[in-house]
């Protein structure tokens, strides 16, 4: 392999291992590195002698363990004892069960919503909104069913619909950021 | 390598460890300087035979801490480089450091010379 291609493999992977730092950073981090690299290799060629790139590459460490220094540095301020490896097992256990719960109760909460203002948009108005068990709960189902069923209906009508799609959206929305900033925590965690 | 020399150059490690920052703030203190011309200079002295693995990600936590400061230049045809010279905080931290490192040594002679009392 050409010394352009290692070098440029082992950017792309040390890049990949950045990721938990902003792109500036990590931009930054891969530019100085890859300049130090350069300025060896012209440094031997001055010299007369041939840059043993493999040597090299083998002083900064893997890309993983070289971005590991970096995300570390951001992180916490200081490498972690190698103890603390338990709590981040647990940290990313966490991040993981907090990411399944959200997703599932923050898309299903939009989803009722949106379904919910689409068969009440298709019905004109048919869905009803009800308290029973003394204001314990809330039924929500067709007008027919909650008259039949003897509950006093509180809020109905066409109106609904736009509030509740809109209302299932603006959870949708605010789901998918929690999820993101979730996922970029978990990423940081698995790199920590 | 012979048991002496491994010897010594497990002490160095361990001596460079808490020392590191200081020798790095030395050496920029007197001239800003950019990575390579840093790790050739210590690669000057028997006992800062550091990697480069080493250096940079230091340098990047002293940045961040505001101790020194870096600067992408570009002198002539070369490509651009990034120099690292020391911020106030730097300059009063070099100092801080030197006086410990100073207590230290005169501690440890101060120790030693009572080995062969």
């Amino acid at each position: 392999m050409l010394d352009r291609e290692k070098i440029n493999q082992y950017m792309r992977n040390l890049y990949r291992f950045l990721a938990p730092l902003e792109k500036q950073e990590a931009d930054e981090v891969v530019r100085e590195i890859e300049s130090h690299l350069y300025d060896v290799i012209e440094q031997c060629e001055r010299d007369g002698q041939q840059a043993d790139l493999d040597s090299l590459l083998q002083r900064f460490g893997t890309p993983r363990e070289l971005a590991e220094q970096y995300v570390d540095h951001v992180q916490t301020g200081a490498p972690l004892p190698a103890g603390f490896t338990a709590m981040r097992s647990v940290k990313r256990g966490l991040t993981s069960t907090l990411y399944l719960a959200t997703l599932l109760s923050g898309y299903g909460a939009s989803l009722f919503l949106l379904v919910l203002g689409g068969v009440n948009a298709f019905l004109l108005g048919g869905i009803g909104i009800s308290m029973s068990d003394g204001g314990d709960s809330i039924v929500i189902a067709l007008m027919e069913d909650l008259r039949g069923a003897g509950h006093e209906v509180i809020l109905n009508g066409l109106w609904i619909s736009p509030i509740a799609v809109l209302l299932g959206s603006a959870i949708g929305y605010l789901t998918f950021r929690v999820l993101r900033l979730l996922s970029n925590h978990s990423r940081q965690a698995r790199y920590a | 390598m012979s048991e002496t020399n491994t010897q010594n150059a497990k002490w160095d490690a361990q001596l460079r460890k808490g020392t590191l920052e200081l020798a790095v703030l030395a050496a920029i203190g007197a001239r800003e300087k950019y990575g390579l011309e840093l790790l050739n200079f210590f690669h000057s002295f028997q006992t800062m035979q550091i990697t480069e693995g080493t250096l940079y990600p230091l340098l990047d936590r002293l940045k961040r801490e505001g101790i020194v400061a870096a600067e992408w230049r570009q002198e002539g045809d070369i490509r651009p480089r990034k120099y690292y010279s020391l911020t106030p905080q730097g300059e009063e931290r070099l100092l801080l450091l030197k006086e410990r490192w100073e207590r230290s040594v005169a501690d440890l002679a101060d120790l030693l010379g009572r080995v062969n009392d």
